[in-house]
């Protein structure tokens, strides 16, 4: 068989590191290798746990996103609303994301399997945003 | 709520009308028009201005992803829908870049079809994981080009701003307190920056991206 998936899930609020903990209970292949809360000590910690797969919460400073995805495949937690901070994060190398408050275990397992592999996940919504986006930009390059 | 208005675009008869049907009967939608080739799905995009386009990929005449480039150019609030008949069809990322919302496989079910289509009416869009991936790219290597462009020193920034107001290097100069040499060097750091060749095309680059507006200051 293969190796199991490793996930760290990093995020302030322990009762949702909790909550995010338990999505995973029903997959085998994944195994959720610590949580924290997010910070200075954030980095140097995810080098000793190495996932392959990192939770991490989008309030996350940009450039920390950026950091910890040349570790592992990010998959950024937000809340509905916080679609522009996705955006960002997705930007700086997040591979995914995953609604903190409509996230069904199944979907949240499917998400960490997917950019496991390097697949990104997008909901449809984003997916729209994230094509609005790349229009704007091609329009505003163009000569 | 007034029906979602579709235009139909492809070569076959039998799929158009098969569509128009599932379209009216299923979706309670008005197909305002059916177009045989992408050169007339632009005009009737043009003229009828429907919500929904959907595309068919090779047509004769325009093929389906330049019609899309060039109904998306036109009036960006049109959403274009590429329908294919296989999941690998290497033109549907070329729509994608040339801004469709998604494709629909020609086997789907009726009800996926008109809940697709209402999907991407409410400004959603269709994405397998393959897909997903490859817009990611292309959205962070766009938004690298922008950041590579927008690396303008507060002082080239300075020199912009007036450029845009319609200043000449002179006035500029004298404004900033500069020597006109200067002015002239940093302009010619902007050009490279900014990609232009012209003080008119660098002034519309610092407008479409908000770094100066049209209202002159009080």
């Amino acid at each position: 068989m293969d190796d199991p998936i490793r996930v760290a899930i990093v995020d302030d609020d322990g009762a949702f590191r909790q909550a995010v903990r338990h999505w995973f209970d029903g997959a085998s292949d994944i195994v959720i290798v610590g949580t924290a809360q997010s910070g200075r000590e954030t980095l140097p910690w995810l080098h000793e746990v190495h996932p392959d797969v990192v939770l991490l919460d989008v309030a996350t400073a940009t450039s920390q996103v950026h950091e910890i995805s040349v570790l592992a495949r990010v998959i950024v937690l937000h809340l509905p609303g916080q679609e522009s901070r996705v955006l960002e994060a997705l930007r700086a190398g997040a591979l995914g994301h995953l609604d903190k408050q409509n996230t069904r275990p199944s979907q949240a397992i499917a998400a960490v399997r997917a950019v496991s592999r390097g697949e990104a996940v997008l909901s449809p919504a984003m997916a729209g945003w994230i094509m609005d986006e790349v229009t704007r930009s091609r329009r505003g390059n163009a000569p | 709520m007034s029906p979602i208005r579709v235009l139909i675009a492809d070569d076959h008869r039998l799929f158009r009308q098969g569509l128009r049907q599932i379209c009216e009967a299923l979706g309670r939608f008005e197909v305002v028009g059916e177009a045989e080739n992408g050169q007339e799905a632009v005009e009737m995009a043009r003229r009828l201005k429907p919500d929904i386009v959907l595309m068919d990929v090779q047509m004769p005449v325009l093929d389906g992803v330049e019609a899309t480039r060039l109904i998306t150019a036109d009036n960006p609030a049109v959403r274009v829908l590429v329908l294919t008949m296989y999941r690998q069809d290497r033109y549907v990322f070329e729509a994608i870049k040339a801004g469709a919302r998604g494709y629909l496989l020609k086997d789907i079910d009726e009800q996926e079809f008109v809940d697709a289509v209402r999907a991407v009416h409410r400004g959603e869009a269709l994405m397998d994981p393959g897909l997903a991936t490859r817009l990611l790219d292309e959205f962070r290597r766009l938004s690298q080009d922008a950041v590579d462009a927008e690396e303008l020193t507060p002082g080239e920034m300075e020199v912009l701003r007036l450029v845009a107001q319609g200043l000449d290097n002179k006035t500029i100069a004298a404004q900033l307190s500069l020597a006109e040499r200067t002015v002239t060097n940093r302009l010619s750091e902007i050009y490279q920056k900014l990609h232009v060749a012209s003080r008119t095309q660098a002034a519309l680059v610092a407008l479409r991206r908000g770094w100066v507006t049209l209202e002159s200051d009080p």
